[in-house]
């Protein structure tokens, strides 16, 4: 059953249907964390551990969680918050060099959960797809908050505390790019 | 999908605007499990997350109180000991003054002192002749060539 979010905290907020209330939000967001997550740390055994903290994160502060934003910005901001901590301390790349950072296709390979088959799809979702795959980090994950998930431009600012005016360019440019991907291709 | 985000790709003339929405998720799928039981095991994190801690018991608090009090008339007894033999040194160091006045008070002593004293000879008031004799029969000298 698909509560509401106003629904979900209200089971939250009262520490006899904390539980259940946490178990509709995680059902409710976990595949959406998961991607944007993984947009930004990118292996699955990372990820798992990012998804691990924001969880806690979002049970230690769930009840003082006062709703001057939309539950899901609450939830997307923990979780980018957390990856960006998670690759800072973890001192993989510093955030300058994640938010430029090319893409390396094969690097996919080392990643045991890495579905080769799926390339089954039709052949233009296919492309849009690897050329979504060739864009600079921060790009991929504004390109995905607001194509994937429709979120508008003031959402997206609130979770990675970015300008509108930035992101607007950033997909436009990132939707430029899948565009000359597909035709060279 | 969403129709301003829709006109906005139309307006770039993107193949994106001209499609079914689709979610690209990088060709990538996820061990089915992971998500699938992911509220019991992030539950289960969070339960052992709020398990209390096992509480740090400092050293004081474990010794009973017996050995407590014990400890405690240890410590007094040497601080008092220390005490004790810091004041007797200080009664060693007296100042000169101390030291004058304690002999001007102290009137045997003082008489004890006079009394040595007189036992010197003042050699002023002897006379050559005296000082002679003295030399001769005590020292074996010869004293007529003095």
């Amino acid at each position: 059953m698909k509560l509401k979010d106003d629904e979900i905290l209200t089971l939250c907020k009262s520490p006899t249907t904390l539980e259940l209330g946490l178990r509709h939000l995680i059902s409710q967001y976990k595949d959406k964390l998961y991607w944007q997550i993984k947009r930004i740390v990118d292996h699955h055994d990372d990820v798992e551990e990012v998804m691990q903290s924001v969880w806690i994160k979002v049970w230690q502060n769930i009840t003082g969680f006062k709703g001057e934003s939309q539950l899901s910005t609450w939830l997307y901001r923990i979780a980018y918050n957390e990856s960006i901590s998670y690759l800072q301390g973890r001192k993989k790349q510093n955030l300058a060099d994640w938010e430029l950072m090319e893409p390396t296709l094969d690097d996919k390979s080392s990643d045991p959960l890495f579905n080769h088959e799926k390339y089954d799809y039709k052949e233009i979702l296919a492309r849009i797809d690897k050329a979504i795959e060739t864009l600079p980090s921060k790009q991929k994950l504004i390109f995905h908050y607001r194509y994937n998930e429709e979120m508008p431009y003031a959402q997206i600012a609130d979770v990675t505390g970015t300008s509108e005016g930035a992101l607007k360019a950033s997909f436009h440019h990132a939707v430029k790019k899948i565009e000359e991907f597909i035709k060279k291709n | 999908m969403n129709t301003e985000i829709r006109e906005e790709l139309q307006e770039q003339k993107s193949t994106l605007g001209n499609i079914p929405k689709h979610y690209f998720v990088n060709n990538e799928s996820i061990a089915a499990d992971y998500l699938n039981g992911l509220e019991d095991n992030i539950w289960s994190k969070i339960q052992a997350e709020s398990q209390p801690k096992a509480a740090s018991v400092s050293l004081w608090e474990r010794f009973s109180s017996r050995a407590q009090l014990a400890m405690a008339a240890s410590i007094a007894f040497v601080g008092f000991g220390i005490f004790t033999i810091i004041n007797t040194q200080d009664e060693f160091n007296l100042s000169q003054d101390d030291m004058l006045c304690y002999l001007q008070n102290e009137d045997e002593f003082v008489d004890n002192i006079q009394k040595d004293s007189k036992q010197y000879v003042n050699l002023d008031s002897l006379t050559n002749e005296e000082i002679k004799k003295y030399i001769a029969e005590n020292e074996g000298l010869d004293v007529k060539s003095i």
